[in-house]
């Protein structure tokens, strides 16, 4: 009785997308009736085209996964050779400050300083010398 | 764009939309059909509305289209149950009347309908709208949306029996004179 009055009101557009459904599974799993079997075909050909809207979407997730995936491993290829081009000028910066000390060239850090200290100790003017010069005319 | 920012953004253009169709065909249920028809074109490209310049242009656009359509064909409304045989193969009683078949003719008796009922019944029965979103969609009461569906499903039913029927009295006369 039930897909009799159920049918009736599909007719009529009055049923849910629940009871769609329903009506959709009666025709598709049961034995159906012989005056219903007229009906069969028509739920039969919603049901594939539902079927084939769904694969439809489902290919498209999965090129969009794809897209997203790439797209994030490029990004992760830029920051890594951006990070290691970073590294590579500061330590070339490092070994471009040298000093040469009897013929001898040291790119050592510490050297260059200690002697870049004693350079300029050596050319600065104590705050007596200023004050002479300054006030001795 | 989701249901909300369609309702804000194009169904206020409904009225404006109803007068110029009403102008268009002079006829008030055609100019509703045509505006319903419109909405629903409009929500099926609603990821692409914001590409254009003026949603209201090309509402408008869509609905003067709608309307020339509507004058070019006025037999749409009915549907040609010559150019389905033909298309099936179902003139010939001596093909065997597989269950593939009578699916196929439920696609094309679909095929036929008119456009507004081909677009609310392939939203209810395939893409499982429910009969309130569609009238939400398209900004009419869900009776109108209703009746459409009805008239749309029984006209499938009625078409395909009338068919069918057809086929069996032929198959039927051929079996007597064989």
């Amino acid at each position: 009785m039930k897909i009799d009055d159920l049918l009736n009101k599909y007719f009529d557009g009055e049923t849910s997308c629940e009871e769609e459904e329903w009506i959709r599974n009666y025709f598709l799993n049961k034995e159906i009736p012989e005056y219903l079997l007229c009906y069969k075909p028509m739920f039969v050909y919603f049901d594939n085209e539902i079927k084939t809207k769904k694969n439809k979407k489902r290919i498209f997730p999965r090129r969009k996964t794809l897209i997203y995936s790439l797209s994030g491993i490029a990004a992760c290829a830029i920051i890594a050779v951006s990070i290691s081009t970073f590294f590579h000028l500061s330590d070339n910066t490092s070994k471009r400050n040298y000093v040469v000390i009897n013929g001898k060239c040291y790119t050592d850090e510490e050297t260059v300083r200690a002697y870049a200290k004693a350079s300029f100790h050596e050319v600065a003017t104590s705050k007596d010398e200023v004050f002479n010069e300054l006030f001795n005319d | 764009m989701n249901l909300e920012q369609f309702k804000i953004c194009v169904l206020p253009l409904r009225e404006k939309l109803f007068n110029y169709s009403r102008k268009m065909t002079e006829e008030t249920s055609d100019a509703e059909d045509i505006v319903q028809e419109a909405f629903l074109k409009l929500w099926r490209i609603r990821e692409k509305l914001d590409e254009y310049h003026s949603i209201d242009a090309l509402a408008t656009e869509i609905v003067k289209n709608l309307c020339i359509d509507r004058w070019k064909s006025p037999s749409r409304n009915t549907v040609e149950l010559d150019e389905i045989k033909a298309h099936c193969g179902w003139d010939n009683p001596e093909r065997t009347l597989v269950e593939n078949d009578q699916v196929q003719l439920i696609g094309k008796i679909i095929e036929t309908l008119p456009p507004l009922q081909q677009s609310i019944i392939r939203m209810k029965d395939v893409e499982g709208y429910e009969t309130d979103e569609i009238a939400g969609i398209t900004g009419c009461d869900i009776q109108a949306v209703r009746m459409n569906l009805s008239r749309a499903r029984k006209k499938v039913r009625e078409v395909f029996l009338q068919l069918t029927n057809e086929r069996k009295e032929k198959k039927d006369e051929n079996r007597r004179f064989a």
